[in-house]
Formats: C-alpha cells, structure tokens, sequence
C-alpha cells in the first residue's frame, strides 16, 4: 500500500531558513537528535507562506517519461492551493485544501468545484509515486523519535521511529542531515523492516535568497517507479491572502 | 432536415476576446492572462444487432479558453466543432453543397463574461451562457435544475446543456469560530441568484420518441383511466376493422416571456465540516409529457394523432450535504434531496366520436414529489477507487407514483502506472430487476493521448426487449460498443 510521502517533507531541503540567527550543528547535536531533527523541520516548514512553479518528472518502467507541470501556494502550513498547468489531461485542474480532510477539487471538463474525501487523497498522480496527500506540510519531529545513528563525513544519520499516538504513513524513517546545511538529504522509509523508499536531494543553492535544495527524487524500489519534483521558481514569505484559500478562488480561477 | 448550424456569433465572440483584451484599459495587468486547453476526440459506435448497425461516428475538436483581463474582469468560452460523418444529400444539388456531404454542428458549453468583486469583496456577476450545476452527489442531481439534461449520449450521462443565465453571487470572507487550534465552525458560506430567461428543453436520445409514437411503448406508459381506455379501443380497432395509427408528437415549449422565465436560489456552507447547500427552483421540468392527444380521423382507415408535448411548470426546494468520514478512513458521503412542487398535470384527450374519447383528465393532481440521491465513495488502495449510489426517482421521471429505485455502482482500477484504466460502472433498477452495464478500457501509453474501448449494455441484450421493464424497454435505448480516440490539447 502506498504510504503518504509528504510532498513539503520532499520539498525540505528545498527551502531553506533565512537569516536568522540559527545555531550550529554541534549545538543542536550537543542538545540531542530531536533538537537536530526540529531545526530540520524548521528549515523545511516553518515560513508563513511558500510558493513554487514546479516540474514533476515520472519515470516508470515500461512506460514513457511523463512531466506534469504545477504551481503551489501554501499558507500557515494548512493551506494549500495546487494548480496544474499540463498535461493535457490535467490542465486546468485545481485543488484546494483547507485542512487535514477538507479538500475541494475544481474539474474544467465540468466547470464545477466539488468537495473531494479524505480517501480521494490516496490517489497517485499520473502513475507517480506520489499522491495528493504527499501535498501536505509534515512536522518529522511531532510525528517520530529521533535517536542518533552512524556519523558520515558531514553527514549525521538519524533513526526516526513512530510516536506513540501518532499515525504517521511509515512506522520508521532513516533520515541523513547535512551538517552545513542543517537540512536532510537523504530520507529512508522502511515498511516491514526494510527500505521501500529512498527520497534525495540534488542541486543545492540560493533559490529567492533561500538554500534550497531544488530537485527531490523519490524512488520506490519494489517497482522501480522514480519521481523528481523539480522547483522552476520559489518565493517564500510573500504576502498571500486569504481569500486565495477559499473556494471563491477556485471557482474564479485565481 | 437537421438544422443549420450557427456558428457565427459564437466564432465573433471567440475572435472578439483578444480585441476585448486588447481595448480594454487594465491598471492592474500589462496584458492578459490567456489559458487556453482542449481535445481532439475521434469516436465509433456499432450497436451491438445481429448486422452491427453504426450508432455513431463523430469527429469533435474542442477549445476553451479563459481570459483574466483585469482584477474584476476575466472571460470564458468553450466551443466544440462536432462532425457527424453522415452526409445527407438528398438530391443532385446536395451533391454540391459541402454541408450536406460533410456535415457538423458546433457546441459551447461556456460563453461567459465573469466581474468580480462588484463593489463589495466577494460580490460576483457572471453573464452569458453557463452550466451552472449544484449539489453534491455524483452525477445525478435533483437539487440542479437550471440546465437541461443532454441525454443524447448515454455514454456522458450527467450532461447538461448551457443556458444563458445572469449569476449573482456572493462570497464573503466571513466565517464563525476558528480560534485556537480549531478551524472555524462555519465558513464557505456563499449565496447564488440565478436568473435565466429563457427555458430550454432536455436533449432526448433518440429511442425516446418510441415512448410516443411505439404503440407497445405508448401502451405500457399509459398511466391513467383515458389513456389506458385510448390503447385498448384502438388496439380492438387494428384487430377488427385493420385501422391503423399514426401518432405524431409536437413540441410546444412555454412562451418566451418574463412570466416564464426560470429562477434560483441557493445559499451553502460548510458546517463543522460538513459542506451543505439549501436551493430553490422555479421554472420548468425538462422532460415533456403528453398534454394534448388529438386524432384526426378524417382519414379513416387511417389515424394520425397529434401528441402534444409541453413541460410541467414546478418549483423546486433543494437540501444536499457532503463529508468525509474521518472514522472510516476518509469515506466520502453525499446526499441529495429535491421537492418538486407542481399543479395539476392536466391531459386532454380528443378522438371524435369514430373512437369515442373526448375528455380533459388529471393525470396528477397538484402536489409534490421527493427525489432523493444518497452515495458514498473510498479508495481502498492507491489503484482502487469505488462508488456507489441510491437514487429514488431517475431523471426522467416525474409524479410521486412514478419514482422507481435504482442503485447506481462501479469502480475504477488504475493499472500499469496509471495508463492503463479500468472503469466498471453500472445502473440497476431495483424494482423490476432491469440495468445497464457501462464497462470501460482506457490505455494512456503516452502523454496526451488515450484510446478507449468500452460498451453501454442494457439488460434487453441479454433478456429481450419487455416494455414492463425500464432498461429492457426499447425507448430506453440500444445496446452498443465503442472505440474513442483522444488527444489532449
């Protein structure tokens, strides 16, 4: 069964924090994995608002090369707006989700919006492994336990395993920290014990005054299937409204 | 004679958009925003006889294009060239004429002109032709009215036809509740005003027109005292004295007046998570009925019968409601639930005395009917989607005696990284046991374009026609497969 991979957790290392005073490596190593893990996730999430143009690249055996084409808005973590641009089949296709099991979905074959179930979100986009759900913003640190593991050159491997009380998709985690960046580029996810999936980071850089990472590849190994998500353009902290998040804009095409 | 089609005003408008962009002084944008997508859809029907007869064979290229000119002003049109690959010369001069050999018709789903924020955020006014579909349920829809059916195609059931509408509509930033941690308990509210001048009727596949002029169909819809009294004095007169009958339906729709033209209301929301809507109607059913049955028997032994057709004026009262069942793993349900309100339904029947009916009856007394749709929906597994719905009353039918039960069910399972899709979706009536079957095959190997193969069954492929049963009835239609091609543009 396919397990949400939050896409904003894939999207980690694609932005990092700016400026402020941040503390080292050894800091938050000297204060545990945890600490090491949250910085992570505050490098990753924690802005007031995110946008991207981005570029999703499938690469499936047996089948051609397909690119899906998308710009996403998000706000405060919860909001999110998702507008396809192509292919063909998906153009003009727009989703809105205003929390956890609040999903709208704008369809241009009937001009319609509908309210679209939480089960809808399991769904995987043009044969990738990644699914609607994977466009939601994830915390690592509320959802796992961090505990140190191998030390690299540069590199700090962390094992994460579930929290008790959460119900996270994967029950455990092997995530790869960059030393210099503070930021995770390598995420293991592991089902019955052994690596299912393994998600990296490429083509590190300021992107919009930000260290981004700005291409994530996802690949599954039991099928091979390996999907990029690649980042054209970024902003991040730009003032969005509201009203971009409610279904009025959807219905308007904004 | 098909008609002409028309498409000149539409075209004007499609090539006025950019000029419209062009002229039109926008602060807010150096230019406009131009989206445009479409399809290039080839598709070939047999129906499924013993000789594999052609249902169809239609080529259709469709654009639509949507402009956003300035903050408050955006534009949309839809236009769809449909060829019917049937020439129809009739004679040496037809031989000649292009649109005899190579004919065609031109659809708009869309020709609208969108102003937002009319002087208070929020206010939106959208003018020209329009689908304008409420409620939440799949398809099947006794809340939304505004449209007329487009019933032609089976294939695409659920259809509507655009209407020319004026759409008020109000969406204000507002919502109750949301501190703290909890979302607000209330927001999404929004009130829609529609007012549509003109009515128009549903388009009817072609079997329907059996229900008037087949005379076993005819006779197993007759539903009152007269008409029952009118088939069987009629079937004693082909048996006894070789009479024939030939009926002859006209359409009479309601006069284009202010008096007759149609209005709605809705006001919806979402309620701690519930998204709900509450909606009136007031206008006309699209289905025709048989007001009028009048027998020419000048002609004896020949009959011709003129069946007039009109469309019952109603209103409408409209609730529907949709979630998702965080308990059972983001189930999606929905309801719907329409009260038609309507007068009587009056019939008069005139024959002369050779037959012997001359008599004006209520086929339906002044009331009301409740049509009602409940459905739900979950993926199970990322490849599996399911779907299931209870329909009490289908679309065509109207009177509360009228209004069968129907389960309409299927699934879709994604193969092969999503390019290939098989699709199951089918309709049983669960009063008589009739049902159709839609099964489906659609292969994507390659971006934008997908071949579809699939067949719509009705259960009289297998049972044989029987004119007691809705699917089985030879005005429900005929059996048939086909082969679609398409790209996406």
């Amino acid at each position: 069964m396919l397990r949400s991979i939050p896409l904003a957790v894939l999207l980690v290392g694609l932005a990092g924090a700016a400026a402020h005073a941040a503390p080292s490596f050894a800091e938050l190593k000297a204060q545990g994995a945890q600490a090491v893990l949250a910085e992570s996730d505050r490098l990753t999430n924690h802005y007031p608002t995110q946008q991207w143009k981005l570029k999703m690249v499938v690469k499936a055996p047996g089948t051609e090369e397909r690119t899906l084409e998308l710009r996403m808005w998000q706000k405060d973590q919860q909001k999110r707006l998702v507008r396809f641009d192509a292919p063909g089949p998906v153009k003009g296709l727009s989703m809105l989700s205003e929390g956890k099991d609040v999903m709208y979905v704008y369809s241009p074959q009937t001009d319609n919006v509908r309210r679209v179930a939480a089960h809808a979100q399991k769904q995987t986009l043009l044969g990738s492994n990644m699914t609607y759900s994977d466009m939601s913003s994830l915390d690592l640190a509320d959802q796992y336990d961090a505990a140190f593991a191998e030390e690299e050159a540069g590199f700090q491997w962390l094992t994460l395993t579930a929290k008790k009380g959460a119900e996270p998709a994967w029950d455990k985690l092997r995530v790869r920290v960059d030393e210099k960046t503070k930021m995770a580029d390598t995420i293991e996810y592991f089902e019955d014990g052994k690596v299912a999936r393994v998600q990296t980071r490429t083509d590190f850089g300021m992107l919009d005054g930000i260290p981004t990472y700005r291409k994530v590849t996802m690949k599954t190994l039991s099928d091979k299937v390996e999907t990029s998500i690649i980042i054209v353009e970024q902003k991040i902290g730009a003032p969005l409204d509201d009203g971009m998040f409610k279904k009025k804009a959807l219905v308007r095409g904004e | 004679m098909p008609p002409r089609p028309s498409p000149r005003p539409a075209l004007l408008v499609l090539l006025a958009l950019p000029l419209l962009a062009a002229s039109v002084a926008a602060p807010a944008r150096a230019e406009p925003d131009l989206r445009w997508r479409g399809y290039l859809l080839g598709d070939i029907r047999f129906y499924t006889d013993d000789e594999l007869t052609y249902e169809r064979v239609e080529t259709t290229a469709n654009a639509h294009l949507s402009a956003r000119l300035d903050s408050h002003v955006s534009a949309t049109a839809d236009l769809s060239v449909v060829f019917t690959e049937a020439p129809t010369p009739s004679s040496f001069a037809d031989l000649g004429l292009r649109s005899e050999l190579d004919p065609w018709r031109v659809e708009s789903d869309a020709l609208y002109v969108d102003f937002y924020d009319l002087g208070v955020d929020g206010l939106d006014l959208r003018v020209g032709r329009q689908q304008l579909i409420w409620g939440s349920a799949d398809r099947f829809h006794p809340v939304s009215n505004l449209n007329p059916l487009d019933l032609e195609d089976p294939t695409r059931f659920g259809r509507v036809i655009a209407n020319e509408m004026v759409t008020l509509a109000l969406r204000p930033d507002w919502e109750a509740g949301g501190d703290g941690d909890d979302g607000p308990w209330l927001d999404e509210v929004a009130l829609q005003i529609v007012f549509v001048p003109f009515f128009k009727p549903a388009r009817l596949p072609r079997s329907a027109e059996l229900a008037f002029v087949d005379e076993d169909v005819f006779a197993e819809r007759a539903n009152t005292p007269l008409t029952h009294d009118l088939v069987a004095k009629q079937e004693v007169l082909e048996r006894d004295s070789g009479w024939t009958f030939t009926n002859i339906p006209r359409v009479v729709l309601p006069e284009r007046t202010p008096a007759n033209s149609m209005f709605g209301a809705r006001l919806s929301g979402r309620l701690l998570d519930v998204d709900m809507g509450i909606s009136y109607f007031r206008g006309f059913d699209d289905i025709p009925r048989a007001e009028k049955i009048v027998a020419d028997t000048s002609g004896i032994p020949h009959v011709d019968t003129d069946v007039v057709l009109s469309y019952p004026r109603v209103q409408v009262l409209g609730f529907d409601a949709a979630t998702s069942l965080g308990f059972l793993d983001g189930m999606g349900l929905w309801t719907e639930i329409g009260v038609t309100f309507h007068d009587d339904l009056r019939r008069v029947i005139s024959t002369g005395p050779a037959i012997g009916i001359d008599a004006v009856e209520t086929e339906d007394g002044a009331g009301a009917f409740v049509k009602a749709v409940v459905g739900a929906d979950y993926t199970p597994v990322e490849w599996l989607y399911l779907n299931v719905q209870y329909l009490h009353g289908f679309v065509d039918e109207f009177s509360a005696d009228d209004l069968g039960n129907y389960i309409v069910a299927g699934g879709d399972f994604k193969l092969a990284h999503d390019s290939v899709l098989i699709r199951f979706f089918n309709i049983f009536d669960l009063d008589d046991g009739s049902y159709v079957l839609f099964p489906q095959l659609v292969v994507k190997p390659w971006v934008g374009g997908e071949l579809a193969l699939g067949g719509f069954i009705y259960s009289s492929s297998f049972t044989g026609y029987d004119e007691t049963r809705k699917f089985d009835s030879r005005a429900a239609g005929q059996s048939s497969v086909f082969l679609q091609a398409r790209a996406n543009l």
